[in-house]
């Protein structure tokens, strides 16, 4: 049966001429020197130095070249905008853009891994959104196609992107929606300090840039006293870096929590549909055969909360570090099957088979966090004996550094008695830690791409070895499992070449 | 040698560039004869030399040994004229294709394709632009054919 090919053109939103614009600011360049031409020349005087004097009528008389500059200015923007369309048909999207130097770019539908509509607050006021797709070719840097549409227009692109409806039946629509409470998990794991602090740091220095060196000085002033003040039995220092750290941990938690706010999945037969955001709305199809791997992330914290994450990985989803990577927020272990098998049931997850010796592979997964503690212990020694007048603060950031590198070695304990591979109906399930989380991944054969088996001099002897599973992604994506028996695992690594 | 070559104006199109490129030290040099004399023969010498190097010995090698070739499954890009270099890739491997003229290309009826792979890029510049437009209609007939073909084992 042949299809009908309906071929649809659509231009950006206007919103695009101003967006584009910035390309061609140098231009403005023109009437600002010109003005400053006029100023100069008639304000320096060999006998009187410098003396303000602004030609008026001069200038005046060449007005007309500012009046052309800045229409030439905004005509570019408009041009540009008259010169991009975009074509949709059921193949795929046609995209020519450029005035000068003119591209077209064309995207089978075949392709596609992930087809994204983002609208952020100050687009959305105006109707406007981003269509953004991603294939397997380009770079990780950025998406394959980013295009500033009408919402509407958005709506109409993805509804004629649709790969018709399979003949096998029309399957009923599944749809998940997380309690709140595990969305607030889920920002509550995913937050990191660090990148608050970014935010902040980078919010006071902008502001202190707008509203004067002062207000910046004062508020890091004002900190500073706090931190004084409110530090009781620890060095000042010590508890401005913790105050530093919580704040950022806070606004970060802010941030991903408008990140996942009204997070819900839907499942259209082989399509998976995730919506979330509060200021930025976001919808991602992804296609259910397209998804690289499943994974199920745990930290110390959820361990011990029994609670579990699953994070997706395809390309283009949760590609730049503003976007939404969960699929189930959180869930407890008797509702992750459950949910599963809801949203994807074509991934099972099984029970494990090759897995590390407890006592005889515990130095292979603890020697690198205990190496650190040991490490900062003499660190934290030769310091003190360096430093006789510093000692509390050493002693406090010392612990302070022991505090992570313990988790550390916690994680990597669990690691040790959950660690592994296993392979049932069709699915491979790997156990393994990175950092400080642990990772169940749930990944099918045809999206192992590479296999690597690694053995040391010490293994050797004890026959095991450690493998690194690569699988299918627009970057380099390991997944490294410790110290497994190398007979089992060869067995296991049977199945890849079947 | 087998495959396709590139148009002659693709040679023609390299020199232009080149010459377009060469105004910028020229201008550099025309500062530097009123100032230092010394320093503009210098400067002089080098980028003339540099552009006679490239515009009769390395633009005319390299058109020379730049070779195309689109079979069935695969593409393949022969250049180089130092190290010899081929980029091969599979139709099937294919993601998407990137057509642009540059304001010169337009002038000379040549263009750029890209074909974006998983993992890669291949890149067959100065094409005739009739030819590379043909190529990418037809690449992208290929890639649907491949994926029906995939769905359909």
């Amino acid at each position: 049966m042949q299809r009908s090919t309906t071929i649809r053109r659509f231009r950006p939103h206007p919103l695009y001429i101003i967006g584009n614009l910035w390309r061609y600011l140098f231009i403005l360049l023109i009437p600002i020197v010109r003005g400053l031409y006029y100023v100069l020349i008639n304000s320096f005087s060999l006998t009187d130095g410098f003396q303000f004097v602004v030609n008026l009528s001069n200038w005046i008389k060449g007005v007309w070249v500012d009046i052309l500059v800045s229409f030439i200015f905004l005509s570019l923007g408009v041009l540009q905008w008259a010169a991009f369309t975009v074509e949709v048909s059921e193949d795929g999207l046609l995209v020519h853009r450029g005035i000068f130097h003119q591209k077209t770019t064309f995207l089978p539908a075949s392709r596609y891994r992930c087809v994204s509509v983002l609208s952020p607050l100050r687009i959305r006021i105006f109707g406007g959104a981003y269509l953004r797709i991603d294939t397997p070719g380009g770079g990780l840097e950025k998406a394959d196609l980013l295009i500033m549409l009408k919402k509407k227009d958005c709506n109409q692109i993805i509804q004629i992107l649709k790969e018709p409806q399979s003949l096998s039946g029309n399957l009923s629509e599944r749809e998940y929606i997380p309690r709140n409470l595990y969305v607030f998990v889920l920002a509550m794991i995913t937050s990191n300090s660090f990148a608050g602090i970014l935010l902040i740091s980078t919010f006071v220095t902008q502001v202190g840039n707008i509203l004067g060196r002062q207000f910046s000085e004062m508020i890091y002033g004002t900190f500073e006293n706090v931190a004084k003040t409110l530090a009781f039995g620890i060095p000042p220092a010590a508890f401005a870096l913790a105050c530093i750290l919580f704040f950022g941990y806070l606004c970060a938690f802010v941030a991903s929590l408008a990140r996942h706010a009204n997070f819900h999945v839907l499942r259209k037969q082989h399509v998976l549909e995730i919506n979330a955001g509060l200021l930025t709305k976001r919808f991602y199809r992804v296609d259910a055969d397209k998804i690289g791997y499943l994974d199920i992330r745990r930290s110390l914290l959820t361990f011990i909360l029994r609670v579990y994450s699953v994070f997706l990985s395809t390309v283009g989803y949760g590609k730049f570090k503003d976007d939404v990577s969960a699929l189930i927020p959180c869930v407890r272990k008797k509702q992750l099957q459950r949910s599963l098998q809801l949203l994807l049931p074509e991934y099972h997850l099984s029970e494990r088979t090759v897995c590390p010796r407890r006592v005889q592979s515990l130095f292979r997964y603890t020697w690198r966090s205990g190496a650190l503690l040991v490490l900062v212990w003499i660190i934290k020694i030769i310091l003190r004996y360096l430093f006789p007048n510093w000692v509390e603060l050493i002693s406090w950031v010392g612990m302070m550094a022991n505090f992570p590198l313990v988790w550390l070695l916690i994680v990597k304990l669990i690691d040790l008695n959950t660690a592994g591979i296993s392979y049932e109906q069709g699915c491979y399930t790997l156990r393994y830690s990175k950092g400080f989380s642990l990772h169940q991944v749930l990944i099918r054969p045809e999206c192992i791409v590479k296999v690597k088996r690694v053995q040391s001099l010490f293994q050797k002897r004890t026959d095991r070895c450690d493998v690194y599973i690569f699988s299918y992604s627009e970057g380099r994506q390991t997944h490294h499992v410790r110290d497994l028996d190398r007979k089992s695992v060869e067995n296991l690594l049977e199945y890849l070449k079947k | 040698m087998s495959g396709q070559c590139l148009p002659n104006r693709a040679l023609t199109y390299w020199r232009i560039r080149l010459l377009l490129f060469s105004i910028m030290p020229a201008v550099l040099g025309g500062f530097f004869y009123y100032t230092a004399a010394k320093l503009f023969t210098v400067f002089t010498f080098l980028w003339m030399s540099i552009f006679l190097l490239l515009c009769f010995v390395y633009y005319p090698m390299y058109y020379h040994f730049y070779r195309y070739s689109i079979s069935g499954m695969l593409i393949r890009v022969n250049r180089g004229v130092i190290y010899n270099q081929m980029d091969a890739v599979y139709i099937r491997n294919l993601q998407y294709t990137t057509l642009s003229q540059t304001p010169l290309q337009k002038l000379m009826h040549l263009a750029t394709l890209r074909l974006y792979a998983a993992g890669g890029v291949v890149c067959i510049p100065c094409l005739n632009y009739e030819e590379a437009r043909l190529i990418r209609v037809q690449l992208g007939k290929k890639m649907e054919v491949n994926n029906a073909e995939v769905n359909d084992n």
